[in-house]
């Protein structure tokens, strides 16, 4: 370029100097030519510059269709691969969760299952050890042997403080109290039911007497011998009856000797028609035990007839 | 009935240590240990001692 731009500047000022017929001299053709080369100077420049720029424009737009492009098949290879190695550790993962069910529901319960008997097999051996059969059997039996004999002792009545030698004296001296004090109790019940009877019959005497006050010595011995031995309700209500009874009995026991002193007197009057009657009541009504002083015979006579 | 009793804890008690809760495990294990004694002290008293 510059052997081009020395060849044209050589031409401008050999035109030049052939133009003007060697009127302007050297150094007005230097001037000339350097102002003219300095001004295609600039010239290039700025044509150079635009035409840079042109070419950075299009090859810009021509890198970004590239890189576009470039981009659209990466993406789509990428999506390839991606779907690819997702189905790839899809299948992986359904094998592992395949394989981890197995393990859970199977192996795992197997596990548990020996795990739990070679636990309890241990601690069967460790209680065994540290507490072995016999003593339980033993434990047991004197468990046993203590309820039998708490049911003997609450059976016979002993007590956990007659077991103890200190304190057997005192209760032995407390039951001795006790007996003699229920002993002298019985003892005064039987003096009190004694003196009760005493009184009641004393008071049934003292009532036979006052109501019997006035009557005749055998009417009052009758009373005495019926209700001497009866309480004092008893005779209250049945005083009157047995004075009537009394009387009822006197006037057949006259009837009675009306009858024999009739029959034995000496001087007879013919009344066979009256004598038949007498004969035949008496055949009829047998006479009544003499002296018989027993209400309740005389009662019982009554009924038999 | 003692003998599911006692299965029941163990099997809490190994679920319990597997999955590290620990109190919980403990009175599993008193549980089993108690049912086993348990266990022992009714076999005994089948037994006719008397």
């Amino acid at each position: 370029m510059s052997k081009r731009k020395s060849s044209e500047t050589e031409s401008i000022a050999t035109i030049l100097k052939e133009a003007t017929g060697g009127i302007l001299n050297e150094e007005s053709l230097e001037a000339i030519e350097q102002a003219f080369n300095e001004e295609v100077e600039k010239r290039a420049e700025l044509r150079e510059q635009a035409a840079l720029e042109l070419q950075d424009k299009e090859y810009s737009e021509k890198l970004i269709k590239v890189l576009e492009a470039i981009d659209q098949d990466k993406t789509r290879k990428l999506r390839k691969v991606v779907e690819a190695i997702d189905r790839n550790n899809a299948i992986k993962l359904k094998k592992v969760i395949k394989k981890y069910n197995k393990a859970l529901t199977g192996d795992a319960l197997t596990f548990k299952e020996s795990v739990v008997k070679h636990i309890s097999d241990y601690l069967e051996l460790y209680i065994e050890e540290l507490i072995p059969q016999s003593a339980i059997n033993e434990a047991v039996k004197n468990k046993k042997a203590y309820t039998v004999l708490e049911g003997l002792r609450s059976q016979l009545s002993i007590g956990s403080s007659l077991l103890d030698e200190s304190v057997r004296t005192a209760v032995i001296d407390g039951k001795q109290q006790i007996d003699s004090l229920q002993n002298k109790l019985h003892e005064k019940e039987q003096e009190l039911k004694q003196l009760s009877e005493n009184y009641r019959l004393v008071a049934a005497n003292l009532l036979l007497e006052q109501k019997s006050a006035g009557l005749p010595a055998k009417k009052k011995e009758y009373l005495k011998k019926v209700l001497g031995s009866r309480s004092v309700e008893f005779i209250n209500e049945n005083f009157d009856y047995t004075l009537k009874l009394y009387d009822k009995k006197e006037n057949e026991q006259l009837n009675v000797l009306k009858e024999e002193a009739f029959n034995s007197r000496k001087v007879k009057v013919e009344t066979p028609e009256i004598e038949d009657l007498i004969l035949r009541e008496r055949v009829s009504r047998p006479t009544p035990v003499q002296n018989s002083t027993n209400i309740y015979v005389e009662q019982l006579n009554k009924f038999s007839r | 009935m003692n003998k599911n009793i006692h299965k029941k804890f163990l099997n809490r008690f190994v679920s319990d240590i597997l999955s590290e809760n620990y109190n919980s495990a403990n009175k599993a294990l008193y549980n089993v240990i108690k049912y086993k004694i348990k266990q022992k002290i009714a076999s005994a008293s089948k037994n006719k001692l008397f």
